[in-house]
Order: structure tokens, then sequence, then C-alpha cells
């Protein structure tokens, strides 16, 4: 098997992020799964599929990145499951939450929506209203014997409720 | 024959596979890329190992691996990764509680109940952002045991189990990490607290109580409770941020 040719880096123009064409091109891969980083190390090829500069590390031998490698990743055998799966998660909790414009926010194609080169958490406005539910959770993470019922509580088994 | 071959691949895995193998459980702390080098090995122990007596729990393929590769994305690559996990199942002698009577009425002649509770997975890791993420994934069992007797004599013992599963993701805030209550709230089902500490830092608790589903839902419902601590604390934002035409 073959591996594709790499594409080729242009020479020079104006760095247009981080993920532009340039001398000084970085790559524009989205690390991590919660804590989204942009790699920002220097860039050495670009993906034939989605055209973003990519380093050595997020760039394999298919010359794919790493995210469009995940994109057919189906297990998480692959090392390259999370790119893809980071996606499909925020895609579906959206629905867990109700929203469609929550998560979708923390993709890679909406890169804009964190800082050039950076993705660190910084304060968000409007701060202490979460003051209001401090204290230890309330979530019932103790049995508490209320869901003993079920199947065994209908008639036929023999048991008496106590 | 003589699984020469085997014993060899057997011999060059990392003595945590082993034990996951062997003991069906391990518990131990390793710097992230460790943890990585040990995922890819759980991950291709089928195609390395056939021997039956040293399969993995299917849970270490569905759950442990993409927990780990999860985490490893989030984590420098010598941050300190804490993973205590136990596959064998919830219903072990060891992880019973006391047996207990229930009063039973004919047909029955005698019941008993017993809880399990078993923490199969529990892991405590350093994230990048400095914050530290603890894990757990615990599930309840209720089993009951009924001795009954039919009308034609015939005595028939019944063993009924139900599982519940609790997920409880924390997560410790650096010192001055602000937080804000996120716009779409959480499901009813995912119970949120934050907490404010006197040293300066914020305490992040979600969890979630339910059914125990099949274990290929258990990675979605871990990801979801985890996830729900990192919208209190939301990036900044650029002036102008276009949305994804979805």
């Amino acid at each position: 098997m073959t591996t594709p040719p790499m594409p080729p880096m242009p020479p020079t123009g104006p760095p247009s992020g981080p993920g532009g064409y340039g001398a000084a091109a970085r790559c524009a891969m989205l690390t991590g799964f919660f804590v989204l980083r942009r790699c920002g190390r220097p860039a050495a090829a670009h993906c034939p599929s989605c055209t973003r500069a990519v380093c050595p590390e997020h760039s394999g031998p298919d010359a794919l990145c790493s995210e469009c490698r995940g994109r057919l990743a189906e297990h998480a055998h692959d090392p390259s499951w999370t790119y893809g799966y980071r996606r499909t998660h925020y895609e579906n909790s959206s629905s867990v939450y109700g929203s469609n414009t929550w998560y979708p926010d923390f993709d890679q194609h909406d890169r804009n929506a964190f800082e050039a080169g950076g993705g660190d958490y910084g304060s968000a406005p409007g701060g202490d209203d979460w003051a209001a539910a401090s204290g230890d959770h309330t979530g019932g993470d103790e049995w508490d014997g209320s869901d003993t019922g079920g199947d065994w509580d209908s008639g036929g088994d023999g048991l008496v409720d106590s | 024959m003589f699984w020469r071959k085997q014993r060899k691949a057997w011999e060059r895995l990392h003595p945590l596979h082993r034990q996951l193998a062997e003991e069906q459980r391990f518990s131990a702390t390793l710097p992230a890329a460790e943890w990585a080098e040990l995922a890819t090995g759980l991950a291709t122990h089928d195609q390395t190992i056939t021997k039956r007596k040293w399969r993995l729990p299917p849970r270490a393929a569905s759950v442990l691996v993409p927990v780990l590769r999860v985490l490893r994305e989030d984590m420098e690559p010598g941050a300190p990764l804490g993973v205590t996990t136990d596959l064998r199942g919830a219903v072990v002698p060891d992880k019973g509680g006391e047996l207990r009577g229930l009063q039973v009425r004919p047909p029955a002649l005698a019941g008993s109940e017993r809880f399990f509770t078993d923490p199969w997975l529990l892991v405590r890791a350093e994230l990048r952002d400095g914050s530290v993420l603890e894990l757990a994934v615990v599930d309840r069992v209720r089993q009951r045991r009924i001795r009954k007797k039919s009308r034609s004599g015939k005595i028939k013992h019944k063993v009924k189990e139900k599982p519940v599963r609790v997920v409880r993701a924390t997560r410790r805030l650096p010192k001055g990490m602000a937080v804000a209550r996120p716009a779409p709230p959480a499901p009813a089902w995912l119970a949120v607290t934050a907490q404010q500490k006197e040293n300066g830092r914020t305490v992040l608790r979600a969890t979630a109580k339910g059914p125990a589903h099949a274990d290929h839902r258990v990675i979605e419902l871990i990801l979801t409770v985890t996830g729900e601590l990192f919208r209190w604390t939301p990036p900044r934002r650029s002036a102008a941020t276009p949305r994804r035409a979805r």
C-alpha cells in the first residue's frame, strides 16, 4: 500500500489564523476532550481531506489529520477514536440538554469561539449565581430504599410488604 | 499446542494488563502517557491473546479503554492518573452486605435479601487546566432469594437481581477559577452542585443514578456526567462567534 503524497505547504503568504497558510503556520488541531486547546505546534503538512495545517504528531501515515482519521474510527481501539467521538458526543449531548447551541460551540468548526492560540478556560460573566446551589449534592447517591418496588411488589411472589 | 507463542505474547504485556486478565482487577497510579500505552495493549488484546484463560472482561474494552483514551487527551503526558477497577462483577461475596430475611406469605416459604455494592471504576486525574477530576462508577445490586412451594409440592428457588448504577464525577478547580451556571440547565436525572471551599477552590459535583444499562451505553453516561462539570467553566468567547449552520 502506497502512502498518498503529502500536500505541499505554501511557501509564503499572510497567516490567517492558527491554521492558516504561511511561513509560521501552526497546527490547527483542537486537542483534548473536555479541556479543549489548540495544538499550536509548527505545522508540517496539510490534511488532504480538510486542508488544515497539522503537525507531525497529528498527521497519520495516510496524511489525514487526527480528526479526519477519527471520523473513520468506529471503536476506541483506534488511537484517533477520541477525535471522532468528541464530535459525536457533543452533538448527542445537545439532545440531552435540549439545546442545539451549547455543545456544538466547542467543535473545531467554530474555532473562532476560542481565543487564537489559547483555548484556556477563563472567567465567565455572571459569576456567583451558582452560590444558591452550594452545599452537598442531593442527588440521592446513597441507597434510600425508595426504589425497592418494581416487579417484586406485584402479587404472586408471596412477599409481605414490611 | 503448548502455547509457546501465546506465552511469549503474554510476557510482553504490561504487568497491569496481565493482572487485569488474571484477577480482573487492578489499582495503580501512573503517568498519563503510560496509561496510553496500556490502553493500546488492552485494545489489541483479542488480536494477540487468544487463550481463553487470559481473556479480558468485556468492560475492559468497552469502558476502560475509552475512559483512558479520553482522559489522556486532557492530561499532560507526565501527569498522574490513578485508576482502580474491579471487573469481577457485582455479585461476589466480598462485595455483599448483610443478609436479611424477608417477610413472606404462601406460597413462598422463605425469602432473603442482600445488597451488593460494586465500585468497579474509580479514577483520579490531574487535568492540564489545573483541575482534578475524580470519577466513580458504582453498581448497586439488590438480590432477593425466594423459596416457594407449588401446589404439586415441588420446592422452587428463585433469585431476582435489580441493579442500579450511580455515576459520580467531582472536579476540583484551581484557585481563582470562576464558575457560572450554564444556560441550558442539566436534565433532572443529573444532579449538579457547586461548593465554594474556604481555600478559594470550587468543587463541582455531578451525580446520575439509574438502571444499569448495557456496557456500550456506560461510556456515554460517564462522558455526559463528566462533561456537565466542564459546562460550568466555559471558555472565553471572542467578540464575533459564527455559529455553524446545522
